[in-house]
Protein backbone atom coordinates (compact mmCIF):
# COMPACT_ATOMS: atom_id res chain seq x y z
CA UNK A 1 0.00 0.00 0.00
CA UNK A 2 0.70 3.38 -0.53
CA UNK A 3 -0.42 7.14 0.87
CA UNK A 4 -2.31 8.60 -2.28
CA UNK A 5 -0.48 11.31 -3.65
CA UNK A 6 -3.58 13.15 -3.24
CA UNK A 7 -4.26 12.82 0.35
CA UNK A 8 -3.17 15.63 2.43
CA UNK A 9 -3.26 16.19 6.22
CA UNK A 10 -3.52 19.14 8.28
CA UNK A 11 -2.99 19.41 12.13
CA UNK A 12 -6.15 20.72 14.13
CA UNK A 13 -7.02 20.49 17.82
CA UNK A 14 -8.28 16.95 17.97
CA UNK A 15 -4.94 15.17 16.16
CA UNK A 16 -5.18 15.48 12.02
CA UNK A 17 -7.39 15.94 9.27
CA UNK A 18 -6.99 13.99 6.41
CA UNK A 19 -8.23 15.18 2.98
CA UNK A 20 -7.74 13.91 -0.68
CA UNK A 21 -8.23 16.50 -3.23
CA UNK A 22 -8.86 13.67 -5.78
CA UNK A 23 -11.54 11.80 -3.84
CA UNK A 24 -12.78 14.47 -1.82
CA UNK A 25 -13.09 12.34 1.23
CA UNK A 26 -12.35 13.70 4.77
CA UNK A 27 -11.84 11.83 8.39
CA UNK A 28 -10.20 13.30 11.35
CA UNK A 29 -7.61 10.89 13.73
CA UNK A 30 -7.13 11.35 17.19
CA UNK A 31 -3.80 11.78 19.22
CA UNK A 32 -3.34 8.03 18.87
CA UNK A 33 -4.11 7.48 15.43
CA UNK A 34 -1.86 10.27 14.26
CA UNK A 35 0.81 8.60 16.05
CA UNK A 36 0.02 5.36 14.26
CA UNK A 37 -0.17 6.89 11.25
CA UNK A 38 2.95 8.16 11.40
CA UNK A 39 4.44 4.88 11.97
CA UNK A 40 2.32 3.07 9.01
CA UNK A 41 4.02 6.34 7.04
CA UNK A 42 7.23 5.40 7.85
CA UNK A 43 7.05 1.71 7.19
CA UNK A 44 5.67 2.00 3.89
CA UNK A 45 2.54 1.00 5.18
CA UNK A 46 3.11 -2.33 6.69
CA UNK A 47 1.66 -2.77 10.06
CA UNK A 48 3.42 -3.20 13.14
CA UNK A 49 0.63 -3.90 15.36
CA UNK A 50 -3.20 -4.74 15.42
CA UNK A 51 -4.30 -0.89 15.76
CA UNK A 52 -1.70 -0.29 13.00
CA UNK A 53 -3.88 -2.91 11.19
CA UNK A 54 -7.05 -1.56 12.17
CA UNK A 55 -6.28 2.00 10.81
CA UNK A 56 -5.06 0.63 7.32
CA UNK A 57 -8.01 -1.17 6.64
CA UNK A 58 -9.84 2.32 7.29
CA UNK A 59 -7.38 4.27 5.59
CA UNK A 60 -7.11 1.91 2.17
CA UNK A 61 -11.29 2.16 2.50
CA UNK A 62 -11.39 5.69 2.04
CA UNK A 63 -8.80 5.51 -0.09
CA UNK A 64 -6.27 8.07 1.95
CA UNK A 65 -4.22 4.90 1.34
CA UNK A 66 -3.87 3.08 -2.54
CA UNK A 67 -2.92 0.14 -3.75
CA UNK A 68 0.73 -0.03 -4.96
CA UNK A 69 0.00 0.04 -8.29
CA UNK A 70 -3.03 2.34 -8.92
CA UNK A 71 -2.11 4.79 -10.91
CA UNK A 72 -3.84 7.71 -9.88
CA UNK A 73 -3.13 10.31 -12.65
CA UNK A 74 -4.22 7.98 -15.11
CA UNK A 75 -7.73 7.32 -13.80
CA UNK A 76 -7.93 10.98 -13.38
CA UNK A 77 -7.10 11.82 -16.94
CA UNK A 78 -9.31 9.34 -17.69
CA UNK A 79 -12.44 10.62 -16.02
CA UNK A 80 -11.35 14.27 -17.01
CA UNK A 81 -11.03 13.05 -21.13
CA UNK A 82 -14.98 11.44 -20.59
CA UNK A 83 -16.10 14.88 -18.92
CA UNK A 84 -14.59 16.99 -21.55
CA UNK A 85 -15.83 14.69 -24.49
CA UNK A 86 -19.07 13.48 -23.14
CA UNK A 87 -20.38 12.06 -26.31
CA UNK A 88 -24.12 12.69 -26.47
CA UNK A 89 -24.47 16.39 -24.86
CA UNK A 90 -24.26 19.63 -26.41
CA UNK A 91 -24.10 22.58 -24.44
CA UNK A 92 -25.08 26.22 -25.94
CA UNK A 93 -24.85 29.09 -24.19
CA UNK A 94 -27.10 32.06 -25.47
CA UNK A 95 -26.47 35.81 -25.69
CA UNK A 96 -29.78 36.93 -26.98
CA UNK A 97 -28.39 40.17 -26.67
CA UNK A 98 -25.12 42.42 -25.47
CA UNK A 99 -27.32 44.84 -23.55
CA UNK A 100 -28.35 45.27 -20.08
CA UNK A 101 -30.62 47.88 -17.78
CA UNK A 102 -28.58 47.80 -14.91
CA UNK A 103 -24.94 49.81 -15.05
CA UNK A 104 -22.67 47.77 -12.84
CA UNK A 105 -19.49 49.59 -13.01
CA UNK A 106 -16.75 46.17 -12.36
CA UNK A 107 -18.65 44.40 -15.24
CA UNK A 108 -16.36 43.08 -18.27
CA UNK A 109 -18.33 43.02 -21.19
CA UNK A 110 -18.17 45.49 -24.03
CA UNK A 111 -22.37 46.49 -23.90
CA UNK A 112 -22.94 46.97 -27.53
CA UNK A 113 -27.10 47.31 -26.80
CA UNK A 114 -27.73 44.99 -29.82
CA UNK A 115 -30.41 42.00 -29.61
CA UNK A 116 -30.91 38.53 -31.88
CA UNK A 117 -32.73 39.47 -34.76
CA UNK A 118 -35.88 37.23 -35.87
CA UNK A 119 -33.21 35.81 -39.25
CA UNK A 120 -30.30 35.05 -36.46
CA UNK A 121 -33.00 33.33 -34.32
CA UNK A 122 -33.63 31.07 -37.18
CA UNK A 123 -30.59 30.50 -38.31
CA UNK A 124 -29.39 29.41 -35.18
CA UNK A 125 -32.23 26.94 -34.64
CA UNK A 126 -30.90 25.50 -38.24
CA UNK A 127 -27.30 24.99 -36.94
CA UNK A 128 -28.47 23.70 -33.62
CA UNK A 129 -30.85 20.96 -35.66
CA UNK A 130 -27.89 19.17 -37.48
CA UNK A 131 -25.75 18.85 -33.81
CA UNK A 132 -29.08 16.61 -32.06
CA UNK A 133 -29.86 13.48 -34.07
CA UNK A 134 -27.07 12.04 -31.73
CA UNK A 135 -27.79 14.20 -28.51
CA UNK A 136 -28.83 12.49 -25.37
CA UNK A 137 -29.00 15.71 -23.35
CA UNK A 138 -28.97 19.33 -24.64
CA UNK A 139 -28.05 21.90 -21.91
CA UNK A 140 -28.77 25.65 -22.71
CA UNK A 141 -27.75 28.65 -20.66
CA UNK A 142 -29.52 32.15 -21.30
CA UNK A 143 -27.27 34.45 -20.78
CA UNK A 144 -26.27 38.41 -22.02
CA UNK A 145 -25.91 41.02 -21.74
CA UNK A 146 -29.21 40.60 -19.65
CA UNK A 147 -30.94 37.56 -20.95
CA UNK A 148 -34.64 38.55 -19.65
CA UNK A 149 -34.39 41.34 -21.94
CA UNK A 150 -35.37 39.68 -24.32
CA UNK A 151 -37.98 36.98 -22.77
CA UNK A 152 -39.82 36.74 -27.06
CA UNK A 153 -36.02 34.91 -28.26
CA UNK A 154 -36.50 32.77 -24.93
CA UNK A 155 -40.13 31.84 -25.91
CA UNK A 156 -39.51 31.55 -29.37
CA UNK A 157 -36.38 29.17 -29.07
CA UNK A 158 -37.86 27.11 -26.60
CA UNK A 159 -40.61 26.21 -28.57
CA UNK A 160 -38.55 25.19 -31.37
CA UNK A 161 -36.12 23.66 -29.62
CA UNK A 162 -39.17 21.78 -27.26
CA UNK A 163 -40.42 20.47 -30.80
CA UNK A 164 -36.64 19.07 -31.48
CA UNK A 165 -37.03 17.44 -28.23
CA UNK A 166 -39.89 15.65 -29.46
CA UNK A 167 -38.31 14.81 -33.12
CA UNK A 168 -34.52 13.47 -31.37
CA UNK A 169 -35.43 12.15 -27.69
CA UNK A 170 -33.10 14.13 -26.30
CA UNK A 171 -33.46 15.47 -22.62
CA UNK A 172 -33.39 19.57 -22.47
CA UNK A 173 -33.01 21.52 -19.31
CA UNK A 174 -32.37 25.09 -19.56
CA UNK A 175 -30.80 27.49 -16.61
CA UNK A 176 -30.74 31.34 -16.94
CA UNK A 177 -27.88 33.65 -15.48
CA UNK A 178 -29.85 36.81 -14.65
CA UNK A 179 -29.42 40.15 -12.79
CA UNK A 180 -32.80 39.06 -11.82
CA UNK A 181 -34.42 42.63 -12.21
CA UNK A 182 -36.79 41.38 -14.55
CA UNK A 183 -37.33 37.88 -13.61
CA UNK A 184 -40.89 38.75 -13.11
CA UNK A 185 -44.13 37.04 -11.92
CA UNK A 186 -44.95 35.79 -15.48
CA UNK A 187 -41.57 34.89 -16.33
CA UNK A 188 -41.31 33.30 -13.15
CA UNK A 189 -44.53 30.82 -13.47
CA UNK A 190 -43.68 30.15 -17.57
CA UNK A 191 -40.46 28.65 -16.05
CA UNK A 192 -41.08 25.17 -15.93
CA UNK A 193 -42.78 25.48 -19.41
CA UNK A 194 -39.71 27.16 -20.97
CA UNK A 195 -37.22 23.99 -19.60
CA UNK A 196 -36.01 26.24 -17.02
CA UNK A 197 -34.62 24.58 -14.02
CA UNK A 198 -32.37 26.89 -12.43
CA UNK A 199 -31.54 30.54 -12.46
CA UNK A 200 -28.31 32.82 -11.01
CA UNK A 201 -27.89 35.68 -9.62
CA UNK A 202 -25.80 37.76 -8.41
CA UNK A 203 -25.92 40.09 -5.15
CA UNK A 204 -23.03 42.49 -4.06
CA UNK A 205 -22.98 42.47 -0.35
CA UNK A 206 -25.74 44.41 1.85
CA UNK A 207 -28.23 46.84 0.77
CA UNK A 208 -26.21 50.16 0.72
CA UNK A 209 -23.23 48.60 -1.32
CA UNK A 210 -24.93 46.43 -3.20
CA UNK A 211 -26.87 49.01 -5.13
CA UNK A 212 -24.17 51.33 -5.44
CA UNK A 213 -22.70 48.48 -7.64
CA UNK A 214 -26.03 46.75 -8.88
CA UNK A 215 -28.44 49.69 -10.11
CA UNK A 216 -30.11 50.90 -13.11
CA UNK A 217 -28.81 52.58 -15.55
CA UNK A 218 -30.18 56.29 -16.07
CA UNK A 219 -32.27 56.19 -12.42
CA UNK A 220 -29.38 54.70 -10.61
CA UNK A 221 -32.15 53.04 -8.97
CA UNK A 222 -31.45 50.25 -6.05
CA UNK A 223 -32.03 46.51 -6.88
CA UNK A 224 -31.16 44.42 -3.70
CA UNK A 225 -34.82 44.71 -2.64
CA UNK A 226 -36.27 43.31 -6.66
CA UNK A 227 -33.65 40.70 -6.57
CA UNK A 228 -34.29 38.72 -3.69
CA UNK A 229 -37.58 39.52 -4.20
CA UNK A 230 -38.08 37.80 -7.47
CA UNK A 231 -35.38 35.30 -6.62
CA UNK A 232 -37.94 34.20 -3.76
CA UNK A 233 -40.85 34.30 -5.82
CA UNK A 234 -39.31 31.67 -8.19
CA UNK A 235 -37.88 29.48 -5.75
CA UNK A 236 -41.39 29.40 -4.64
CA UNK A 237 -42.85 28.36 -7.68
CA UNK A 238 -40.65 26.42 -9.53
CA UNK A 239 -39.62 22.75 -8.03
CA UNK A 240 -36.92 21.59 -9.86
CA UNK A 241 -34.13 18.78 -9.31
CA UNK A 242 -31.37 21.39 -9.99
CA UNK A 243 -29.81 23.84 -7.48
CA UNK A 244 -30.34 27.64 -8.63
CA UNK A 245 -27.17 29.61 -7.76
CA UNK A 246 -27.04 32.60 -5.56
CA UNK A 247 -23.40 34.00 -6.48
CA UNK A 248 -22.11 36.57 -4.37
CA UNK A 249 -19.51 39.06 -5.55
CA UNK A 250 -16.38 39.64 -3.10
CA UNK A 251 -14.75 43.32 -3.29
CA UNK A 252 -12.64 45.04 -0.99
CA UNK A 253 -15.26 47.66 -0.19
CA UNK A 254 -18.43 45.16 0.49
CA UNK A 255 -16.75 42.29 2.29
CA UNK A 256 -17.24 43.21 5.66
CA UNK A 257 -21.34 43.57 4.69
CA UNK A 258 -21.30 40.00 3.50
CA UNK A 259 -22.40 38.91 7.07
CA UNK A 260 -25.76 41.55 6.69
CA UNK A 261 -26.27 40.43 3.16
CA UNK A 262 -26.28 36.60 4.20
CA UNK A 263 -28.99 37.81 7.30
CA UNK A 264 -31.11 39.08 4.32
CA UNK A 265 -31.65 36.45 1.79
CA UNK A 266 -35.00 34.98 2.38
CA UNK A 267 -35.50 31.23 3.66
CA UNK A 268 -36.91 30.01 0.75
CA UNK A 269 -34.00 31.14 -1.07
CA UNK A 270 -31.37 29.84 1.41
CA UNK A 271 -33.18 26.07 0.86
CA UNK A 272 -33.11 26.38 -2.74
CA UNK A 273 -29.71 28.20 -3.95
CA UNK A 274 -26.67 27.02 -3.20
CA UNK A 275 -24.25 29.52 -2.52
CA UNK A 276 -20.92 30.90 -4.61
CA UNK A 277 -18.45 33.82 -4.01
CA UNK A 278 -16.20 34.61 -6.60
CA UNK A 279 -13.42 37.64 -5.85
CA UNK A 280 -14.29 40.66 -8.68
CA UNK A 281 -11.03 41.08 -10.61
CA UNK A 282 -10.25 43.82 -12.97
CA UNK A 283 -10.58 43.64 -16.76
CA UNK A 284 -8.52 44.94 -19.99
CA UNK A 285 -12.33 45.57 -21.26
CA UNK A 286 -15.35 46.22 -20.19
CA UNK A 287 -17.36 49.23 -17.62
CA UNK A 288 -14.33 50.66 -16.40
CA UNK A 289 -10.76 48.82 -17.68
CA UNK A 290 -8.34 47.91 -15.50
CA UNK A 291 -9.83 49.59 -12.41
CA UNK A 292 -9.25 47.22 -8.77
CA UNK A 293 -12.00 45.90 -7.02
CA UNK A 294 -10.25 43.73 -4.68
CA UNK A 295 -6.68 43.53 -4.70
CA UNK A 296 -5.91 44.68 -1.08
CA UNK A 297 -7.47 41.48 0.21
CA UNK A 298 -7.48 39.00 -2.52
CA UNK A 299 -3.82 39.37 -2.49
CA UNK A 300 -1.24 36.36 -3.55
CA UNK A 301 -3.51 34.10 -1.61
CA UNK A 302 -7.41 34.46 -2.84
CA UNK A 303 -9.10 31.76 -0.98
CA UNK A 304 -7.82 33.06 2.58
CA UNK A 305 -10.44 35.86 2.62
CA UNK A 306 -13.00 33.28 1.09
CA UNK A 307 -12.93 30.66 3.73
CA UNK A 308 -14.49 32.52 6.34
CA UNK A 309 -17.80 33.74 4.38
CA UNK A 310 -17.87 29.84 3.40
CA UNK A 311 -17.52 28.82 7.11
CA UNK A 312 -20.15 31.65 7.62
CA UNK A 313 -22.59 30.47 5.08
CA UNK A 314 -22.57 27.18 6.75
CA UNK A 315 -23.29 28.12 9.95
CA UNK A 316 -25.91 30.23 8.98
CA UNK A 317 -27.61 27.32 6.94
CA UNK A 318 -27.19 27.89 3.61
CA UNK A 319 -25.72 25.51 1.40
CA UNK A 320 -22.22 27.15 0.10
CA UNK A 321 -19.81 25.11 -2.18
CA UNK A 322 -17.13 26.79 -4.33
CA UNK A 323 -17.61 24.71 -7.05
CA UNK A 324 -14.40 22.36 -6.68
CA UNK A 325 -15.90 20.03 -4.16
CA UNK A 326 -17.61 17.21 -5.80
CA UNK A 327 -16.76 14.64 -8.57
CA UNK A 328 -17.01 16.80 -12.03
CA UNK A 329 -13.96 17.46 -13.83
CA UNK A 330 -14.79 20.80 -15.81
CA UNK A 331 -13.32 23.42 -14.54
CA UNK A 332 -15.49 26.20 -15.68
CA UNK A 333 -19.11 26.39 -18.34
CA UNK A 334 -16.73 26.53 -21.18
CA UNK A 335 -14.58 22.97 -20.11
CA UNK A 336 -16.39 20.97 -22.46
CA UNK A 337 -16.31 19.57 -26.23
CA UNK A 338 -19.03 20.87 -28.18
CA UNK A 339 -20.08 24.15 -26.07
CA UNK A 340 -20.64 27.01 -27.68
CA UNK A 341 -21.49 30.88 -26.33
CA UNK A 342 -23.23 32.42 -29.31
CA UNK A 343 -24.04 35.90 -29.32
CA UNK A 344 -26.84 37.98 -30.48
CA UNK A 345 -25.10 38.00 -34.37
CA UNK A 346 -25.00 34.18 -34.69
CA UNK A 347 -21.13 34.21 -33.50
CA UNK A 348 -19.68 31.41 -31.85
CA UNK A 349 -17.10 31.88 -29.07
CA UNK A 350 -15.41 29.06 -26.97
CA UNK A 351 -15.54 31.21 -23.62
CA UNK A 352 -17.93 33.38 -21.79
CA UNK A 353 -15.10 35.54 -20.89
CA UNK A 354 -14.96 37.88 -23.90
CA UNK A 355 -17.08 38.22 -27.24
CA UNK A 356 -14.71 40.49 -28.66
CA UNK A 357 -15.10 39.41 -32.62
CA UNK A 358 -11.35 38.55 -32.84
CA UNK A 359 -12.25 35.52 -30.31
CA UNK A 360 -15.20 34.54 -32.51
CA UNK A 361 -14.79 31.30 -33.83
CA UNK A 362 -17.34 30.70 -36.08
CA UNK A 363 -21.37 31.65 -37.26
CA UNK A 364 -24.49 29.93 -37.16
CA UNK A 365 -24.44 30.70 -41.07
CA UNK A 366 -21.64 29.11 -41.71
CA UNK A 367 -20.30 27.16 -39.74
CA UNK A 368 -16.44 27.32 -38.59
CA UNK A 369 -15.92 29.27 -41.59
CA UNK A 370 -12.47 28.60 -41.91
CA UNK A 371 -9.26 25.51 -41.43
CA UNK A 372 -7.76 28.09 -39.26
CA UNK A 373 -10.84 28.52 -36.92
CA UNK A 374 -11.10 24.92 -36.49
CA UNK A 375 -7.82 24.85 -35.89
CA UNK A 376 -8.65 27.36 -32.69
CA UNK A 377 -11.30 25.24 -31.49
CA UNK A 378 -9.18 22.04 -31.59
CA UNK A 379 -6.54 23.48 -29.60
CA UNK A 380 -8.77 25.26 -27.56
CA UNK A 381 -10.33 22.19 -26.61
CA UNK A 382 -7.02 19.46 -26.64
CA UNK A 383 -5.39 22.37 -24.30
CA UNK A 384 -5.32 20.60 -21.11
CA UNK A 385 -2.74 19.76 -18.06
CA UNK A 386 -1.50 16.63 -18.58
CA UNK A 387 0.98 18.05 -20.92
CA UNK A 388 2.51 20.32 -17.99
CA UNK A 389 5.16 19.24 -16.01
CA UNK A 390 4.24 21.61 -12.94
CA UNK A 391 0.31 20.53 -12.99
CA UNK A 392 1.14 16.41 -13.11
CA UNK A 393 3.52 17.23 -10.10
CA UNK A 394 0.98 18.99 -8.24
CA UNK A 395 -1.48 17.61 -5.63
CA UNK A 396 -4.82 19.84 -5.82
CA UNK A 397 -4.68 18.87 -9.97
CA UNK A 398 -7.98 17.34 -9.16
CA UNK A 399 -9.41 20.46 -7.62
CA UNK A 400 -8.18 22.92 -9.98
CA UNK A 401 -8.79 20.56 -13.35
CA UNK A 402 -6.14 22.33 -15.18
CA UNK A 403 -7.69 25.49 -14.25
CA UNK A 404 -9.01 28.14 -16.91
CA UNK A 405 -8.64 26.40 -20.51
CA UNK A 406 -8.77 30.05 -22.24
CA UNK A 407 -5.75 31.04 -20.18
CA UNK A 408 -3.77 27.89 -20.76
CA UNK A 409 -5.02 28.38 -24.17
CA UNK A 410 -3.35 31.82 -24.75
CA UNK A 411 -0.12 30.88 -22.57
CA UNK A 412 -1.09 32.84 -19.64
CA UNK A 413 -1.65 29.60 -17.37
CA UNK A 414 -3.20 30.80 -13.97
CA UNK A 415 -3.28 28.42 -10.81
CA UNK A 416 -5.83 27.90 -8.03
CA UNK A 417 -6.70 30.20 -5.49
CA UNK A 418 -6.57 27.24 -3.44
CA UNK A 419 -2.70 26.47 -4.49
CA UNK A 420 -2.19 29.80 -2.60
CA UNK A 421 -3.48 28.41 0.81
CA UNK A 422 -3.99 24.78 0.87
CA UNK A 423 -4.40 24.07 4.93
CA UNK A 424 -7.29 26.62 4.48
CA UNK A 425 -8.94 25.00 2.05
CA UNK A 426 -8.75 21.40 3.92
CA UNK A 427 -10.19 23.44 7.18
CA UNK A 428 -12.48 24.97 5.68
CA UNK A 429 -13.94 21.93 4.01
CA UNK A 430 -13.30 20.35 7.53
CA UNK A 431 -15.58 22.35 9.19
CA UNK A 432 -18.09 21.77 6.59
CA UNK A 433 -17.81 18.26 6.81
CA UNK A 434 -18.27 18.35 10.93
CA UNK A 435 -21.24 20.45 10.59
CA UNK A 436 -22.67 18.40 7.97
CA UNK A 437 -22.21 15.26 10.49
CA UNK A 438 -23.45 16.59 13.65
CA UNK A 439 -26.88 17.68 11.55
CA UNK B 1 -10.68 7.19 12.54
CA UNK B 2 -13.80 9.52 12.48
CA UNK B 3 -15.16 9.41 8.63
CA UNK B 4 -16.74 12.83 8.36
CA UNK B 5 -17.21 12.61 4.37
CA UNK B 6 -17.53 9.91 1.86
CA UNK B 7 -17.70 11.26 -1.54
CA UNK B 8 -15.57 8.09 -3.22
CA UNK B 9 -15.64 4.69 -2.74
CA UNK B 10 -13.16 2.32 -4.14
CA UNK B 11 -15.03 0.88 -6.22
CA UNK B 12 -16.19 4.36 -7.60
CA UNK B 13 -12.76 6.13 -8.54
CA UNK B 14 -13.46 5.91 -12.60
CA UNK B 15 -16.81 5.14 -14.35
CA UNK B 16 -19.09 6.53 -11.70
CA UNK B 17 -19.75 10.02 -12.50
CA UNK B 18 -23.43 10.84 -12.63
CA UNK B 19 -24.10 14.44 -11.99
CA UNK B 20 -25.38 13.88 -8.77
CA UNK B 21 -23.10 13.73 -6.12
CA UNK B 22 -23.67 16.81 -4.78
CA UNK B 23 -26.70 17.77 -3.51
CA UNK B 24 -28.86 20.20 -1.54
CA UNK B 25 -30.69 19.50 1.34
CA UNK B 26 -34.07 19.45 -0.44
CA UNK B 27 -32.74 17.32 -3.03
CA UNK B 28 -32.13 19.39 -6.00
CA UNK B 29 -28.44 18.57 -7.68
CA UNK B 30 -25.72 21.17 -7.00
CA UNK B 31 -23.33 19.25 -9.70
CA UNK B 32 -26.07 19.22 -12.23
CA UNK B 33 -26.20 22.97 -12.08
CA UNK B 34 -22.41 22.61 -12.53
CA UNK B 35 -22.33 20.48 -15.57
CA UNK B 36 -25.23 22.54 -16.96
CA UNK B 37 -23.49 25.39 -17.34
CA UNK B 38 -23.25 27.25 -13.84
CA UNK B 39 -21.35 30.31 -14.41
CA UNK B 40 -18.88 30.15 -11.65
CA UNK B 41 -16.21 32.00 -13.89
CA UNK B 42 -17.96 35.05 -14.98
CA UNK B 43 -14.53 36.99 -15.46
CA UNK B 44 -13.52 35.73 -12.40
CA UNK B 45 -10.39 33.52 -13.47
CA UNK B 46 -8.81 34.71 -17.10
CA UNK B 47 -7.24 37.71 -14.64
CA UNK B 48 -3.83 38.76 -13.22
CA UNK B 49 -3.13 38.58 -9.86
CA UNK B 50 -1.48 40.71 -7.73
CA UNK B 51 1.01 40.32 -5.05
CA UNK B 52 -0.03 41.50 -1.90
CA UNK B 53 0.23 40.00 1.85
CA UNK B 54 -2.31 40.19 4.41
CA UNK B 55 -3.53 38.51 7.86
CA UNK B 56 -6.72 35.85 7.73
CA UNK B 57 -9.86 37.56 9.29
CA UNK B 58 -12.38 35.72 11.17
CA UNK B 59 -16.01 36.42 11.58
CA UNK B 60 -17.81 36.07 14.95
CA UNK B 61 -21.16 35.51 15.63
Amino acid sequence: MKLSYYTIAVDVPAGKVLYNTMYKNIAELTADECGWFENLTHNAFRPTNQAETSLLESLANQLFVVEDDMNELACFQLEWNRSLYSSGIVRHTILPNLSCNLDCPYCFENKTGKFMSREIELLYLAWLEKQLPDAKYFYLTWYGGEPLLSKGTIRRLTKHILHLKEQFGFEYAASVVTNGTLLDERFTEQAAELGIKSVQVTLDGDQAIHDTYHFVKGSHAGTFNTILVNMAKFCETNSSDVASILRVNVTDANYETIPALLDKVPTIVKSKCVVLFRWVYSHADGRNPGQEFSSKLKGNSPFTYLAPLYALAESLGFCANSFDEGRTYNFCECDFDNAFLIDQDGDLFMCTHNMSKQESVGNVRDGFLSQGNISRYARFVTANPFDDQECLQCNILPICKGGCRKARFVGKKTCSDVKFDISGYVLQKYQKALSASSH
Amino acid sequence: MKILQVITRPSDVIGTTDGQSEMLPSGESISRAIVMGGKSCCGAAYSERPQIEFEQPSFTR
